[in-house]
């Protein structure tokens, strides 16, 4: 027998869900401190991942982090290779444990259970209030996971981005917070040294994008002689040529405060219909299973 | 090259330590892989600190039975005693602590802490200056941890605390992650920029010292076992003959002299 180098790519591609699976049995193993959270996991691949990837892009179009992510899980939809995900999450608002150590704020578990019954409400990437020893055990399974696939010498990430398109479009249930290992595509590079932006970087992108983000990122950076009641902020390069200097300056920005507090209300106002088209591919698997 | 003899019994005679220095060597390996730990951000945020030696577990043993009645968990008082018996077996604890859980949040908003899209749980339940959160006064702490803590940072550590088990794992020693040896090592000093510690015991033994613990642990164990044969053995050894005056004749002997 035979197999050649198209097959052997396509097998081991395909054999990436086999790789999730035995992610999946390091997760049940791994250590915890308190063994009371119970930890979920769901495998998504193919078209299933396209509304996970469209509300990325809903948030990517104020916050940066998501903005990648989409980016780079979308070359991966386009070229064919869409990423394995693997999804782990767990319900981390119950203190099962009796250790009354604190580290949540309240003295006790029962009194951090009480406010977290009253209280129980959704950040920007996950539900909460969480009871903080539960999230050490998950970070501790999560850490596993990442250590199984390493151990496979495949391309992997995990992310809060994705994870948390897992709690908003129901890949997992039951749960307040999900991160989600991405696996493959099956190349050197594809979360790091990322693929998506080296295509996308050349001079203009360079000069219009990331310098005039460094600059207002770390303004301290750029600046002139701090000893100047309004030091200049250095432009690109021959600075010292340009007219006019620029200046920092704390000011509000009603049009940036209107964009990120309106953020998340774009996000859940686009989740009943990734739902539904989740939904729908579901529907159409179980049909295809049943044929 | 010397000859290096190794064995585990008994505990801290040379054959013993010199299998525990192996224990210390796979302690440090081990903060290296919690180092590297996938973390949100890559920012760095960890703090590792070993503890070796018998005078220096001993301390920490102490110190969590000590917080064993003084927290008043009549819950949790069993289990401070019983991983106070495995510090005592182990042979190196490694801590490690968040140092920015507690003073420098993520400041995502993600909700993880409180359930709201921004950090006000944190930032409201603390001292703040110039919007920083203000960590001088230690008084103010009236639990075992200082929280409440950035939910991110927390689970970071938790990532770390993997990396060092899965490290652990890949080099045979023997480690399970425990909170009450974390608590009791940060009231100590060590990793003493972190609100929140865990420890990680090591042992390099035949039976793992950190499973199969049965009900009253902390009277009942190896040492204690060994303990009570030497205190009870020597008394009725002293109902024995003059070896030099009498000696057990052997079965074989016996039958000789009967021939």
């Amino acid at each position: 027998m035979i197999i050649g180098a198209e097959e052997t790519k396509k097998a081991a591609y395909e054999d990436l869900v086999s790789v999730a699976k035995h992610i999946v049995q390091a997760i049940y193993h791994a250590p915890q401190i308190t063994g009371a959270i119970d930890i979920k996991t769901a495998i998504v691949t193919g078209e299933e991942l396209q509304p996970a990837i469209d509300l990325m892009k809903v948030m990517g179009e104020v916050e940066m982090v998501p903005w990648m992510d989409y980016q780079t899980y979308q070359m991966a939809m386009d070229e064919g290779t869409p990423p394995v995900v693997l999804f782990i999450g767990a319900d981390l608002t119950k203190s099962r444990n009796v250790l009354n150590c604190g580290a949540c704020g309240f003295e006790t578990c029962a009194k951090f259970n009480r406010y977290s019954s009253e209280n129980y409400g959704f950040g920007m990437g996950s539900f909460g209030p969480s009871c903080m020893i539960n999230i050490l055990d998950f970070g501790i399974a999560c850490d596993w996971a990442c250590a199984a696939a390493h151990q496979y010498n495949i391309e992997s990430r995990i992310h809060v981005s994705v994870g948390m398109t897992g709690v908003l479009l129901g890949y997992l249930e039951d749960v307040s917070y999900v991160l989600g290992l991405s696996l493959g595509p099956l190349k050197e590079f594809w979360y790091y040294n990322r693929p998506v932006f080296t295509k996308m970087w050349n001079k203009e992108f360079h000069q219009q994008f990331w310098f005039p983000l460094n600059r207002t990122l770390f303004p301290v950076m750029f600046q002139s002689f701090s000893g100047e009641m309004n030091a200049f902020i250095k432009t690109y390069d021959k600075w010292w040529e340009k007219d006019k200097q620029d200046y920092v300056k704390v000011v509000e920005d009603p049009e940036i405060n209107a964009l990120r507090a309106g953020l998340m209300t774009k996000v859940m106002e686009a989740v009943p219909e990734k739902r539904a088209q989740l939904e729908a591919l579901k529907e159409k698997r179980k049909a295809e299973g049943a044929k | 090259m010397p000859r290096i003899y190794m064995n585990e019994w008994p505990p801290y005679a040379p054959p013993n330590l010199a299998s525990k220095e192996c224990s210390l060597i796979a302690a440090k390996l081990m903060f290296n892989a919690a180092q590297t730990a996938p973390v949100t951000g890559g920012v760095d945020q960890v703090e590792g600190e070993l503890v070796y030696g018998m005078e220096e577990l001993e301390e920490v043993a102490r110190k969590m039975e000590e917080l064993a009645y003084k927290l008043k968990n009549k819950k949790m008082e069993d289990q401070w005693k019983y991983e106070a018996v495995m510090v005592r077996q182990s042979d190196v604890i490694l801590f490690l602590g968040n140092y920015r859980a507690k003073e420098t949040p993520f400041d995502l908003s993600c909700g993880l802490c409180g359930g709201r899209p921004d950090c006000s749980h944190v930032y409201s339940r603390r001292r703040v200056a110039a919007g920083q959160i203000d960590i001088t006064d230690r008084s103010l702490c009236k639990t075992a941890i200082d929280g409440p803590l950035c939910g991110v940072r927390v689970g970071d550590l938790g990532h770390s605390v993997g990396s060092a088990l899965w490290m652990a794992t890949k080099l045979f020693v023997d480690c399970r992650p425990s909170l009450t040896m974390g608590i009791a090592g940060q009231k100590l000093g060590y990793c003493r920029n972190s609100a929140i510690v865990v420890g990680l015991p090591i042992s390099t033994t035949s039976k793992n010292p950190y499973v199969d613990i049965h009900p009253d642990y902390h009277v009942v164990n190896m040492e204690k076992l060994i303990d009570s044969v030497r205190k009870s053995y020597i008394i009725p050894r002293q109902a024995g003959p003059d070896y030099r005056l009498w000696r057990l004749p052997r079965e074989r002997e016996e039958e000789k002299e009967e021939e």
